[in-house]
């Protein structure tokens, strides 16, 4: 009986720690990124005539 | 509308920045000991410490003077400098981590190279590599293309030191090159008080102690600017009444004695309602108009024509009776201040808001008056010789034609940064040199930025730290902190300007960007003479010097530049801006009706234009704000305060959250047609129902960036002064939905 129970709590351990290797939990985590891979910005005005090089830029 | 919010949730709101009331919450003016303490006053300086002084460079409305206390060639504090009385010898908190960013385990050492861009697999190389390898990549480009425009700068404001501009003299002196032209920041509303005054210049911040009303409209100095925070106070001892506007309710707003949450982008609408009731109670100052503003008559014919006081709570959602109120009390209360934040003009309408707003000061006589004013910024400190920026191009070099035949560098949009680039041809840009910036991090759309970057054949990043952008570049040079170089610094709000002493030795192989731009001038030249023209020595120092003019020397009563290392100096500029009357628009008054807007398309009476809607598949505004740990992608990766701040979050009303079913904890994707972020919520009343909340921010081991949901639209304006309209990033539209 004794044998029976500490079987059963060794397999138990196992299942748990098995299922929390697959829990979703552990997927989630700070992400980002692009949800258009084909996404290449806008051009929204043409033909930029920035001042010269010789002005800061604050 | 009016937001609900229990007292509770608004007070769990704000607890977590209790660390930053504590610093900013003592009353009065109480000035701390003066600088003849440098000297003997502090316990560092008696135990044998050495005393240096220092500016925070890192683009701050405060740019505090600072002292750095080394012994034995270390740093082992800092604190604010006591001989300039803004700063007052105290720093924000995180200026007080410095120590552990110069000591950082994560800084740059050396010069580096990466494998593949991208693969981590980065390896360590000398100096004279790294230059080689660069300097051969140019000589190899003005070969195949011609000229050296192919190679590309983007250096913005991670560090605003004025010798840093020996970036940009660093790509003139090796030719015509493409540059990102423009400012992310506080371009459209450097535009509206162009339009108005001819440029922008505010009072002295410390001048808010003189007045008796004072309008924080959508700025939140308790996390952005907490050394202006002390004379608000004490302004507010004095009797004064502190209003806050702002759709959020930030840790300023609960200091306030009156909080308006507005609907974002509709501030232009609020500032017009409050004048068509100023005008209708006769509370214009007619005599300051008539002396000093042109269009006038014009703005008020609009104003009754088609504005009300129901009509702009209709689009504020602030109720009629409180902006009348509020109206009443501003004009009635002389003088008033008001202080126009930059969120509220990173919208598409956002420089026509800042319009309507400098035409509530002026029409109500607050402009020029000591404890009045519209305040956004200056540059009235900035008249520098920009010596390190200005170098003259090598014999031969081309660029871009102008119609009268001379040579121009090639601009492309810094806020369009990664579509101008995949877009820029004839030549294609192939190098990109990037200094003081993390367009990979703070840039909208970085993963057109990153598909930009594809096309590079050398992408080199000068920075203290592995950012993202130095992440995907091919060469990353590690760069000095302040503490390890000379430099002079002036601020865009406060008028006092420092110079920045050298107190430790550089950070193993850190180097200063004007000592890199030496370095591969000599190694340019080495490889074919006369391909550089940028000097190849000289100290620091010496460039310091040749920053100064006598006009600068005169504003600041000092006859030379080492004056400054006996402390900062506050310039002598007018404590009232415009109190001399003398506007620089081109008809010399304010221009409430402007002769220059047109001529960008723009309207010429600051007239509302519509805030822009969020569309029916992404209806919540996504607001992304400075963090108060953080300055864009700076600090926040600080041990310390990763300690305080180990995660991002986003703010949820708790309307909001019940509708889609979060609670607080939960992981939430954030979404729209070109990016996500997936992140926990925090359930708060601090934001509306229909706003989300993130804050700009590098965690340093964290896939965290929120830009890749923000798409560059422009803003209104920004063109005229800084060559680029702004950003609308507070246009930015999104979903939610709970991950788990
Ligand atoms: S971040 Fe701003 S407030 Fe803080 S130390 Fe630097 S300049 Fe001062």
């Amino acid at each position: 009986m004794k044998r029976f129970l500490s079987s059963l709590l060794v397999i138990l351990t196992i299942a748990l720690f098995l299922a929390g290797c697959g829990s979703s939990k552990k997927s989630v985590s700070v992400q980002s990124g692009s949800t258009d891979e084909n996404y290449r910005g806008v051009i929204y005005q043409d033909g930029l005539q920035g001042p010269e090089s010789g002005k800061p830029n604050i | 509308m009016a937001y609900q919010l229990s007292r509770r949730s608004f007070l769990k709101g704000l607890a977590a920045g209790g660390a930053l009331t504590a610093l900013t919450a003592y009353g009065g003016l109480k000035m701390a000991p003066t600088a003849a303490g440098v000297a003997d006053g502090y316990p560092e300086a008696a135990a044998g410490a050495r005393v240096f002084r220092n500016v925070c460079p890192r683009n701050c409305y405060d740019t505090c003077s600072m002292l750095s206390y080394v012994k034995d060639g270390i740093l082992r504090k800092v604190s604010g400098d006591p001989a300039n009385t803004f700063t007052n010898g105290r720093l924000c908190v995180k200026g007080y981590t410095y120590t552990r960013r110069v000591y950082s385990p994560d800084r740059l050492k050396y010069p580096m190279k990466q494998d593949k861009r991208g693969s981590g697999r980065w390896q360590r190389i000398s100096w004279d590599e790294a230059l080689d390898i660069i300097a051969r990549k140019i000589l190899d480009i003005k070969k195949q293309y011609g000229s050296t425009l192919p190679v590309c700068l983007n250096k913005y404001s991670g560090n605003f030191d004025i010798l840093h501009y020996g970036i940009e003299g660093m790509m003139s002196s090796i030719g015509y090159t493409t540059r990102a032209l423009g400012t992310p920041c506080w371009p459209a509303g450097i535009d509206a008080q162009t339009y108005d005054f001819g440029t922008l210049w505010n009072n002295d911040p410390e001048d808010l102690v003189n007045s008796r009303y004072i309008i924080l409209w959508g700025v939140n100095p308790a996390w952005t600017s907490v050394h202006s925070m002390r004379f608000l106070y004490a302004a507010r001892e004095k009797g004064a009444k502190l209003v806050v506007i702002d759709p959020v309710v930030t840790q300023t707003a609960s200091k306030a004695d009156l909080y308006l949450q507005i609907k974002p982008a509709t501030d232009g609408a609020l500032a017009l309602g409050m004048a068509r009731h100023i005008l209708d109670n006769g509370w214009v100052d007619q005599e300051y108009l008539k002396a000093n503003a042109v269009g006038w008559e014009e703005f008020f014919a609009y104003l009754r024509r088609e504005v009300t006081l129901d009509w702009a709570s209709k689009v504020t959602g602030i109720p009629a009776g409180v902006i009348a109120d509020l109206a009443r009390e501003y004009a009635t209360t002389k003088p008033a201040a008001i202080w126009i934040g930059y969120g509220l003009q990173r919208h598409t309408n956002g420089g026509q808001n800042v319009r309507a707003i400098d035409a509530l000061a002026a029409i109500t006589g607050n402009v020029g008056k000591s404890g009045g004013g519209a305040l956004y910024g200056h540059l009235e400190t900035w008249g520098f010789n920009y010596a390190a920026m200005t170098m003259p191009k090598p014999a031969g070099a081309l660029g871009v034609k102008k119609p009268d035949g001379t040579m121009s560098d090639r601009f492309i949009n810094i806020n369009n940064f990664g579509a101008e680039l995949l877009n820029v041809k004839d030549p294609p840009v192939k190098m990109l040199w990037i200094a003081c910036r993390n367009p990979l991090s703070q840039d909208p759309e970085p993963q057109v930025v990153q598909k930009a970057f594809e096309n590079m054949d050398l992408v080199v990043t000068v920075d203290h730290f592995l950012t993202r952008t130095a992440a995907w570049s091919d060469i990353v040079l590690p760069a000095t902190t302040q503490f390890e170089e000379y430099g002079v610094n002036a601020s865009y709000w406060h008028y006092w300007v420092g110079i920045n002493e050298q107190a430790i030795e550089p950070y193993f192989e850190a180097k200063n960007d004007v000592q890199i731009a030496m370095l591969l001038s000599a190694k340019l030249n080495a490889l074919e003479p006369g391909s550089c023209t940028y000097p190849t020595g000289g100290s620091l120092e010496e460039l310091v010097g040749k920053e100064f003019n006598q006009k600068m020397l005169d504003l600041l009563g000092i006859a030379d530049y080492r004056e400054l290392k006996q402390g900062p100096r506050k310039a002598k500029l007018l404590t009232a801006a415009w109190s001399d009357g003398k506007f620089r628009t081109p008809s010399g008054k304010i221009e409430i009706k402007s002769s220059e807007a047109p001529k960008y398309g723009l309207p010429a009476l600051p007239v509302y234009v519509p805030e822009k809607q969020a569309p029916p598949e992404y209806p919540y505004r996504f607001i992304t704000p400075h963090w108060r740990h953080g300055l864009h992608s700076q600090f926040q990766n600080i041990d310390w305060m990763m300690n305080v701040s180990p995660e991002p979050f986003v703010e949820i009303h708790p309307a909001t959250a019940a509708a889609k079913g979060i609670r607080d904890g939960d992981w939430v994707k954030i979404y729209n047609e070109i990016g996500y972020l997936t992140l926990k919520a925090r359930i708060t009343a601090t934001t509306a129902p229909e706003i989300l909340v993130a804050y700009e921010a590098w965690y340093k081991d964290l896939d965290y960036n929120l830009n890749y949901t923000v798409k560059a639209v422009p803003s209104d304006m920004g063109k005229k002064a800084t060559g680029n309209r702004g950003l609308a990033f507070h246009d930015n539209f999104v979903n939610i939905e709970k991950v788990r």
